[in-house]
């Protein structure tokens, strides 16, 4: 008994066909098929199209979503518990091979998208990658231009001090 | 792909998505839809605005951070708020349509628009609106919340009247059985619930608008429409159908609720019903049920008590006229019962007074017409009332009364001690007594006795008399069972206390006691075969503890007869072995005994004669002689003549002895003669039951002085008591307390309490102050 | 009228003079002759009195000179180029050059980080790290100007405040008055919802460190008119740690900070000589009550929180202390030798 398949066009024209079931892991895809009643048993259904959204990133959220197919995400009410939970250990790994600019492109796609863990799952590894740096080193790792003068800067770092201890 | 327009473009944006926001909210062609294109469209169209890249980061100030965040998402907020404004301003109703269906139709598209729209902003709503709200902007609204107060701004405050007007006509329509369409209603009711929206609280449903728009019209127009139809309706029908017509309406209206009402107005419309379907005919009802009571209309007192249990303040006047009823109802049974017995007497040629009718009426048919007007009422409390507290105790305030206060029960007026309590103890004995008669007690139990015993305000009169006949049946063996006499006593107990029923037990104890004593006796005598031979065979002695039983003592001068003598001296001689100190008061007038009398034709069987103690010392001398006069016989046995004649009259009567013609038994000369081949039909004759109770009067005062005194002692008690404790009272707490306490066993008069405290103040148990208050003094 | 330098400037000889006498002054201030260099500022100061701003102009001059010769930055590549490209020498040149392209071409590398993640985003990325590591928070805030916006926005502020507050404990009266709760989002109200606002003007107390008072005072030897007269150093140190349960542990000692540091919790307590666990009670003006009960006496001390500057709330100022014996009586300690209180951050506190 294999349900159909939702069509989904990407960005640069490439179709996927996708299981529901999957497709709902993005709750903007998921309110989208209940408010258009959608029916992908019929045959004239349009393809959905993500105007914002390249294949190659997609594959990468298919690949994820179909991993997660099971999964039990638990109730986000509790931002802070949210937050604070570590990353998945196969989400780790899953992000830790693509590169930077995949790796955000991946956390934009699923910010587009609405797909919560992804996003945490994403934003969690950009936070690892910042822990334990001082600034000078996040600039190295991110590429990040300093655009304070000597000033400047000397004035950020004593307005901001007090934050290190609340 | 459509391209998408610049991100940083508002005007273009807002061009792009604007077409694609008519179809989703819906616009006047409602059979376009949205295809998924043009949602994800509209949908990255507004990410993109929100996620541009502002051009201006270099700028640090954290106002001027602040203000490209509002740029970002204001904008488009802006836009859509005033596309919602214009949108829901252009609605119009079409010409063949009711204002109501107008509204009912847009608004369920517009409901689910707004989620649709919801949703396709979501971006928006994520982010830079919650983000605006948790800074203090509380006039952002989520993007359904917006697209509500759109509505509720710009076209619901403004037709608020008309369509409330339009809803109440259709209820109205409804409520003279024409048929209406209930969705619509439904949905336009829910839309003022929906559109009370608290600004304050979102999450909350707010019913302001709900109550004060909607539900306050809808009471008013509910309650002119009932009192005019309930007004009608009863000048032209009965109660009866008049209560079978409420009963429908009230039923139709809670469908009503049910079905387009709000949860909310639950109450007040069943309070707006019970006004004026109920509360405001209850006095026509309150007249009907009497009626309805007179002839016996269970079903329809049920109604009405099922009307009149919706508004639990109207049930007390209905239980006041209930108790009222029954205790005429009462009186008037036990009135009949007086009648009755009235005329038999007539018949019988004596006048019946008030005092006679009460001595001589058959307790069984009084307790069993009390019985039976309580077991009437009680149905009814239970099929028509449910057994509603409050009819209950109108049931019960009512026997209460009728029980103790009807014209058999009090024949002088109420100021006497009603005598109730006195049938009722003979009842139990007629019920408790073994009798020939099999059919003497059909249609009595221990339940019935118990059901009035309840209703007695003198439980201490049923006491003294029960115990005075319970003495009697003891004393003569006369119980028909153990158990059944026990088991009375039991449920007096637990009906009443442990003290109440104290001496009775006590009886009970000194039976068993003499039960052991007579074995003990007859172990004794029979050791010795030649002693046992002058003892009395099956001597059964009864010791009594003197208080406890209703007895008196007389000394008298009776001499025992001397056949008995070696019985008497070796019971007291037993008797002291083993109790010494006590002191030991024979009661001649109670003993009893069997006798034979050879007295028949020769070849027949001696009689047996059941003799009292005093007919036997009579009887006994003829054994010597065959006639006496009766001043001998009372020398002999030191009995008065009076006694004497009141003993051997039954003997007179039935031939045993025969009198010398034309004397009377009060003469000393008058000789009596024994018969001496007597003639009988039965073997066995009970001469003892056949002796006239002379002492029945005297016993009835008795008993009624006992209670008396009983009662000041206890009111007595009482007062020590309370005064004990309180150490200083005023004398209508006083008062006051003491009728509470005496409650259970009678009701004490107040003047017999004042008689008591006077007394307890001669004797210097306590004192009088000048400001009415007592001392205890210890 | 403000002073811009570069190397065309042109300066009287007296600013000269001040600039050169001002940098001396600097140089002696750096190798610790303290006199030595407040002689030379005030001779530059009398010479020209904002020689300050022009010393700090020719810092800063000297500062972009350097930074535009050591790190070649995506702006600057254009004029690079071009000077590769006028650059007509032998192919030793080219070879450099090649070498250089490709250090500049792998220095072009764009931040991928903030060129394709959205704010929101990043706003995330940083609610994260407040969470869990406040030190690559302030790090990454200092990384350049648009991080260090979105790490302090009003999302930021918001996120410390709801961190901070519901651990600070109130005194009854406090509470009671104040209508203190701890959902922050009713008590920003009283801010007009500026959050940042809030955590400015309403004192906390910080409870990963501990905040140290130091108290130095000369105990005389004999006095002579000598220039050297024998002097005894005293320094003893006050310790507190505040703990959000309510307790606060004290210590007064001579041992040094680096000393305490590691062992200054109060489950070490008995082994601490001299040092107390109390409880203490925070007011919403920031005075903060220290009580404790010995057998026969009630000690009470109150402090204030006050900021040094930037550093919000650092320091604890000495209002009274005190102690009521069982009589009822109050008596006052004197507070002339005490020292206010600064925080000094412990990341071994951190404890989450």
């Amino acid at each position: 008994m294999s349900s159909q398949l939702i069509k989904i066009t990407t960005s640069d024209e490439e179709t996927f066909k996708v299981e529901r079931s999957i497709v709902e892991r993005s709750v903007l895809l998921k309110h989208l098929l209940s408010d258009l009643e959608y029916d992908e048993t019929d045959e004239d259904a349009e393809p959905i199209p993500l105007p914002n959204v390249r294949a190659s990133v997609f594959k990468k959220v298919l690949e994820w979503a179909e991993h997660h197919k099971n999964t039990n995400f638990p109730d986000d009410e509790d931002e802070d518990a949210r937050k604070s939970a570590p990353i998945d250990e196969w989400d780790r790994e899953f992000l830790k091979v693509v590169d930077q600019e995949m790796l955000y492109e991946i956390i934009l796609a699923a910010n587009y998208l609405n797909i919560r863990p992804l996003l945490d799952a994403g934003c969690k590894t950009v936070a690892e990658m910042i822990r334990g740096k001082s600034a000078e080193e996040i600039r190295r790792t991110f590429n990040i231009v300093n655009d304070f003068s000597p000033e400047e800067e000397a004035a950020i770092k004593r307005e901001n001090e007090w934050a290190e201890d609340r | 792909m459509t391209d998408l327009p610049k991100s940083n473009d508002l005007t273009a944006t807002w061009t792009f998505v604007e077409p694609g926001l008519e179809l989703i909210i819906g616009g006047n062609d409602e059979n376009a839809g949205v295809n998924p294109k043009m949602y994800m469209n509209v949908y990255s169209a507004i990410y993109n605005f929100c996620i541009k890249k502002s051009s201006s980061a270099t700028s640090l100030s954290s106002n001027a951070a602040n203000q490209s965040s509002l740029l970002v998402g204001g904008e488009i907020y802006k836009k859509l708020s005033g596309y919602l404004i214009s949108y829901v301003k252009l609605l119009k109703k079409r010409p063949n349509e009711t204002f109501l269906e107008f509204y009912v139709r847009r608004w369920t598209r517009f409901t689910v628009g707004a989620g649709y729209l919801n949703h396709v902003f979501d971006y928006m709503n994520r982010y830079w609106i919650q983000k605006e709200r948790s800074d203090g902007r509380r006039e952002i609204y989520d993007v359904n919340t917006l697209a509500l107060l759109t509505w509720r701004d710009h076209l619901f405050d403004k037709n608020i009247d008309i369509l409330t007007k339009e809803i109440l006509e259709q209820i109205k329509l409804q409520r003279d059985n024409q048929v209406v369409d209930n969705r619509t209603l439904s949905v336009a009711i829910r839309s003022f619930v929906l559109l009370g929206i608290d600004t304050n609280d979102l999450k909350k449903p707010n019913l302001n608008v709900y109550i004060e728009k909607f539900e306050a019209p809808f009471l008013e127009s509910t309650r002119q429409y009932y009192t005019s139809e309930s007004a009608e309706y009863l000048t032209s029908h009965n109660v009866i159908d008049y209560m079978k017509k409420a009963e429908q309406r009230i039923n139709e209206e809670e469908t009503r609720e049910t079905l387009y009402l709000d949860e909310h107005s639950k109450k007040p419309l069943t309070d707006c019903l019970n006004e004026t379907l109920i509360v405001n005919h209850s006095e026509i009802m309150y007249k009907e049920f009497t009626n309805l009571l007179d002839q016996n209309q269970i079903e329809h007192i049920a109604k009405m008590f099922s009307l009149f249990n919706r508004i639990p303040s109207t049930l007390d006047p209905l239980a006041a006229t209930f108790s009222e009823y029954i205790k005429i109802q009462g009186n008037k049974a036990i009135e009949n019962l007086k009648n009755d017995y009235s005329n038999e007497l007539n018949k019988n040629g004596i006048t019946p007074t008030s005092i006679l009718i009460t001595k001589q009426i058959d307790p069984k048919q009084y307790i069993r017409s009390l019985i039976q007007v309580y077991k009437t009422f009680q149905d009814i409390v239970a099929t028509a009332f449910q057994n509603n507290p409050i009819f209950v105790k109108a049931l019960d305030s009512a026997c209460r009364d009728y029980i103790n206060e009807n014209s058999i029960a009090k024949p002088n007026g109420s100021r006497q001690n009603s005598r109730t309590p006195d049938l009722l103890a003979k009842y139990s004995d007629t019920l408790l007594k073994r009798s020939k008669d099999a059919d003497s007690t059909t249609d009595m139990s221990v339940d019935d006795i118990m059901i009035i015993f309840k209703f007695l305000t003198d439980k201490d009169a049923f006491e003294a008399n029960y115990r005075r006949l319970l003495a009697k049946r003891l004393i003569h063996g006369s119980s028909s069972s153990e158990e059944a006499e026990e088991s009375v006593v039991q449920r007096l107990q637990s009906e009443n206390s442990l003290e109440y029923t104290s001496k009775i037990t006590r009886m009970f104890q000194d039976v068993r006691a003499s039960h052991d004593l007579r074995n003990l006796f007859k172990e004794e005598t029979s050791k010795d075969l030649n002693f046992s031979k002058s003892i009395v065979p099956d001597f059964e002695p009864y010791i009594l503890t003197e208080m406890m039983w209703p007895f008196n003592h007389t000394d008298s001068k009776f001499q025992l007869p001397n056949v008995l003598t070696p019985t008497f001296t070796k019971l007291q001689q037993l008797y002291q072995n083993k109790h010494n100190g006590r002191i030991l008061k024979w009661q001649w007038s109670l003993c009893r005994g069997d006798v034979r009398a050879n007295l028949s034709r020769p070849g027949k069987a001696p009689f047996t004669f059941s003799l009292s103690l005093y007919q036997m010392a009579i009887l006994l001398p003829f054994n010597e002689s065959e006639s006496y006069s009766l001043g001998e016989i009372v020398k002999l046995t030191g009995l008065e003549l009076n006694v004497i004649s009141n003993q051997i009259a039954p003997l007179v009567k039935h031939k045993v002895l025969i009198q010398s013609t034309g004397s009377t038994l009060d003469d000393l000369y008058t000789r009596i003669k024994i018969c001496t081949e007597y003639k009988a039909k039965r073997l066995k004759i009970n001469f003892a039951g056949l002796v006239k109770n002379t002492e029945q009067k005297q016993e009835q005062e008795d008993t009624e002085r006992e209670i008396n005194d009983d009662r000041k002692m206890y009111i007595k008690a009482c007062i020590v008591r309370i005064m004990k404790t309180r150490k200083q009272l005023l004398h209508n707490l006083l008062i006051n307390e003491v009728i509470q306490q005496t409650h259970q066993r009678f009701s004490a008069k107040i003047s017999d309490i004042k008689k008591c405290v006077d007394e307890l103040v001669e004797k210097e148990y306590l004192s009088r102050n000048e400001d009415q208050t007592y001392d205890y003094l210890a | 009228m403000s002073l811009a330098y570069d190397e065309n400037t042109v300066l009287t000889p007296d600013q000269v003079k001040a600039l050169e006498l001002y940098e001396e002054g600097s140089t002696k201030e750096s190798t610790g002759l303290m006199s030595d260099a407040i002689f030379c500022y005030s001779r530059a100061l009398r010479l020209y009195d904002n020689v300050e701003r022009l010393y700090r102009k020719k810092l800063n001059y000297e500062y972009q000179k350097e930074l535009a010769s050591r790190e070649p930055i995506v702006t600057t590549t254009a004029k690079l180029k071009n000077l590769n490209l006028n650059n007509n020498d032998g192919e030793e040149n080219e070879q450099n050059t090649k070498e250089d392209e490709e250090e500049f071409v792998t220095q072009l590398d764009p931040c991928w980080l903030l060129e394709i993640l959205s704010d929101d985003i990043l706003v995330e990325i940083i609610s994260i790290l407040i969470l869990k590591d406040p030190f690559a928070h302030i790090s990454l805030s200092h990384t350049c100007k648009k991080l260090s916006q979105l790490s302090f926005n009003s999302s930021a502020y918001k996120q410390l405040c709801k961190i901070i507050y519901p651990k600070q404990v109130y005194s009854e009266s406090a509470l009671e008055l104040n209508d203190i709760t701890k959902n922050q989002d009713r008590m920003v109200k009283n801010w007009d919802f500026n959050w940042e606002l809030m955590l400015n003007d309403r004192p906390f107390i910080k409870y990963h460190g501990l905040y140290i008072s130091k108290v130095t005072y000369i105990s005389e030897g004999a006095r002579e008119s000598s220039f050297y007269a024998p002097v005894k150093l005293v320094t003893y140190f006050r310790y507190l740690r505040f703990y959000p349960d309510g307790t606060v542990f004290k210590l007064t000692t001579t041992d040094e900070p680096n000393q305490i540091v590691p062992q200054f919790s109060r489950e070490n307590q008995p082994h601490l000589k001299n040092s107390f666990i109390s409880r203490f009670q925070l007011e919403m003006d920031g005075q903060i009550l220290i009580k404790r009960e010995s057998e026969d006496y009630n000690f009470l001390e109150e402090l204030e929180i006050v900021s040094l500057g930037y550093r919000k709330f650092h320091r604890l100022n000495w209002i009274s202390s005190s102690y009521i014996n069982e009589d009822g009586e109050k008596g006052y300690f004197t507070l002339k030798k005490e020292k206010p209180f600064n925080f000094s951050g412990v990341k071994a506190y951190h404890k989450i």
